[in-house]
């Protein structure tokens, strides 16, 4: 689950149900609870860009870091996701379709039924902290003037690469894979608030979108939208999994 | 093993054994057993022809009617939940009932609707509560109606009436409870009439689209609803609150109005005018608060969008009644008219549970859901209130290979041990691993193959009784499908011996029609 979830933040077209009913989750691994109390290590709010290059297309892809909440959007797709943690610890999760003018909302409830209840501190660094802690580091650099640790190894089997900013809790880079399925995620600008224009998640925007509860989906199955989830989130190869 | 290699097997021992004549081995106590001694069976048959020979078709009018829709609620959704409840009060399971399995009179209904072969909540929804079948996605307008038509005097033409607006009209008292949305389409199509049931507020609408939505027909009724309908609880704030309005719950979110109405606020306001006193609730506390006896019109909208599962509803923070306590105070409401009532109740979540190929969430909400017949029926007198429970139509899921009695019927099939004495181990399929009982032909509980490199999963050492577990699929799906085998329609009461046979879906409201002696319609030409 951990890796599906990784590999869904760097891959945005992907949604996450699609990756959560990907039974390559294995059957015996118990739904993880949501992790509501703040992670020990300090996370600080920030907003970044990455170049995201994924079977032989790139992208900007975006992260907006907050305290309570985290978005990530693909510009190339115009997809994004929204996380976000209320005063009483639940989570709320929301796909942004911005072509479509459309969001689709899990709540906590849905999200238990999907198995999907991610920790939150794997949300905001992309790859976990206990993932980066199977690396092994081979090197340091500077990057944007911030020390990364040069890390690889193997997660979940499949051959990783990260430079990590232990400051910030993020990567500068991540590749995964190899070849012509690699998927390589590199940082390009960093923000410690996100720019005016940055605002796809913001929830004056997402008020004036059209709101769709998961839960529906299955009733909705003549909605030419619908069908297109369904179809970006079916059983399909070709997605990239790593 | 099969029952026929069985019998062949325990033929060739016995037949050893009296040659032999050693004590057989299947002379051991079994160690599945049921808890029937022999003359159990016999004394159950005879009482239970004893109890028909005395049941009597009562056709006295029905003061009260109520119409209970388990949506997506099968014959084998009933069946497993039944097996279920039973092993949760640690009894075998397969001899249990749900409630609403003991009413005297069933049926079976046939689903399809204009246009469906396996329909959708709308036309099945709309043929219980209107007497006629119509269109995929429609709410109570007949089957001429076009797709997406905005025209609102079109819309009004083709509009049916409902059993709710009828028994308004007839004096009586209304009441609706869901657990989905009250914006949904199953308890919409008792008071609204759409041609597309996504239209549940104004920011759902097209532009320039003359047809008011759903949340506005609610509060907007006929002056015979305004003052017939006390009771509505359920789900969907979002649809009655405004874009700008914060949520009390969620203080975060805000509603999904463009039009700058509040139509909680609203639903206050005009029904203050029919008689003061009505309230607008959104939680437990402000739920218990209301008083029956003194509040005439009250509504609850428990969540932005549908309530909680019956599974989750303890961990909402903001606390919302369960469906039998929702049932319970609005019978306490409607009770209050001499004249009677008419009240709907969905168990709306079965359907989202098995779309989301999650049955544990499917059987507790039904078992939630026979609770709220209990007590319905419990609160009302069966002489002369009409109880029809039902399904608007089935889902994909099976019980499947020969599990023995009393299996955990969330877990592994284990068979009946071919020697007694023997303990039951998991049935194993073609490639020697083992399965469960329960199952869906499509969904998101398909495993894939050739990502993962098992043909399928090897569940040996998986807690599939786990609440979140998702059962096995046969086709990839993001979302399980309905399914369009007939679905079973239980009654009791005045009107009840109506029930019988193989039913049209929409005969069903010409059974209550029939019951509340509700004047006929003229026979319109236009159609």
């Amino acid at each position: 689950m951990k890796t599906q979830l990784i590999t869904l933040l760097l891959l945005s077209t992907i949604s996450i149900a699609a990756v959560a009913a990907d039974h390559r989750h294995p059957d015996n691994e118990p739904a993880k609870t949501m992790s509501v109390a703040p992670a020990a290590t300090s996370m600080p709010p920030l907003a970044a860009r990455f170049e995201l290059h994924t079977a032989g297309r790139g992208a900007d892809w975006f992260m907006i870091r907050e305290p309570q909440r985290i978005v990530t959007f693909n510009a190339g797709s115009r997809q994004g996701e929204v996380w976000a943690r209320d005063e009483q610890g639940r989570i709320e999760y929301t796909r942004v379709f911005a072509e479509d003018r459309k969001t689709l909302n899990y709540n906590d409830g849905q999200l238990k039924t999907l198995h999907m209840e991610p920790g939150w501190a794997q949300l905001a660094s992309i790859i976990s902290p206990e993932e980066v802690t199977k690396l092994r580091k081979t090197g340091e650099r500077k990057v944007m003037g911030q020390r990364a640790l040069i890390l690889e190894g193997n997660i979940d089997g499949v051959r990783t690469r990260l430079w990590w900013l232990p400051e910030l809790q993020l990567p500068a880079r991540l590749e995964r894979g190899k070849g012509k399925t690699a998927t390589r995620l590199v940082l390009r600008e960093i923000h410690a608030k996100a720019p005016a224009a940055w605002n796809w998640g913001d929830e004056s925007v997402l008020d004036t979108y059209a709101r769709l509860d998961a839960s529906d989906l299955g009733d909705m199955e003549y909605d030419p939208f619908v069908q297109k989830v369904m179809r970006q989130d079916g059983h399909q190869h070709g997605h990239g999994h790593l | 093993m099969h029952h026929f290699a069985r019998k062949l097997v325990a033929t060739a021992v016995a037949a050893t054994f009296t040659l032999s004549a050693t004590v057989p081995a299947f002379a051991a106590e079994p160690v599945v057993q049921g808890p029937e001694t022999v003359s159990d069976w016999w004394n159950a048959g005879q009482a239970f022809v004893a109890d028909s020979k005395k049941l009597h078709a009562n056709k006295h009018h029905a003061k009260n009617v109520i119409l209970f829709v388990g949506d997506g609620m099968g014959v084998s959704t009933v069946t497993a939940s039944r097996i279920l409840e039973g092993q949760m009060k640690g009894a075998t399971g397969e001899e249990n009932r749900l409630f609403f399995e003991t009413l005297p009179y069933v049926a079976l209904s046939k689903t399809y609707s204009w246009d469906q072969q396996t329909s959708d909540s709308a036309p099945t929804m709309t043929a219980m509560v209107t007497g006629y079948k119509t269109r995929e996605g429609m709410l109570s307008v007949n089957h001429t109606t076009a797709r997406g038509e905005c025209d609102a005097a079109v819309v009004a033409a083709k509009s049916v009436p409902t059993i709710l607006e009828q028994a308004a009209e007839a004096g009586k008292a209304t009441g609706i409870v869901s657990t989905a949305r009250i914006t949904h389409a199953t308890p919409a199509a008792t008071y609204a009439h759409t041609p597309v049931r996504d239209w549940e507020s104004d920011a759902n609408l097209p532009a320039g689209c003359g047809v008011k939505d759903i949340a506005r027909q609610l509060i907007e009724a006929s002056p015979a609803v305004k003052s017939s309908l006390k009771v509505v609880l359920g789900g969907g704030r979002d649809q009655f609150r405004m874009n700008t309005q914060i949520d009390p719950e969620y203080t975060t979110k805000k509603g999904q109005r463009k039009d700058g109405r509040d139509l909680t606020a609203e639903w206050v306001s005009s029904r203050n005018v029919v008689a003061p006193g009505a309230q607008f609730v959104w939680d437990k506390a402000g739920f218990d608060a209301a008083n029956p006896a003194s509040t005439p019109f009250l509504l609850g909208l428990f969540e932005r969008s549908h309530v909680q599962y019956e599974a989750d509803r303890a961990a909402d923070t903001a606390g919302e009644p369960s469906l039998t306590e929702m049932t319970a105070k609005s019978i306490e409401m409607l009770n209050k008219s001499k004249q009677g009532f008419f009240l709907h109740v969905e168990a709306g979540r079965i359907d989202h549970a098995h779309h989301a190929g999650n049955a544990k969430r499917a059987m507790l909400d039904t078992i939630e859901f026979a609770k709220a017949i209990k007590a319905a029926y419990e609160m009302t007198d069966p002489e002369e209130t009409l109880i029809i429970v039902t399904a608007d139509h089935s889902h994909t899921f099976t019980i499947a290979g020969y599990p023995h009695r009393g299996n955990d019927i969330l877990g592994l099939v284990k068979e009946v041990p071919d020697v007694d004495g023997n303990s039951p181990v998991n049935s194993v399929d073609k490639l020697g691993l083992p399965y469960t009982t329960l199952g869906y032909t499509n969904g998101p509980g398909w495993r894939d193959a050739v990502a993962t490199g098992q043909k399928r999963p090897d569940l040996t050492a998986v807690d599939t009784t786990a609440l979140g577990f998702l059962q096995e699929a046969a086709i990839p799906m993001g979302s399980e499908t309905h399914a369009g085998e007939d679905v079973p329609v239980y009654a009791s009461g005045p009107g009840a011996y109506l029930v019988r046979g193989s039913m049209e879906q929409n005969w069903i409201y010409h059974v209550m029609k029939e019951a509340f002696r509700l004047q006929d319609k003229k026979h319109d030409s236009r159609f």
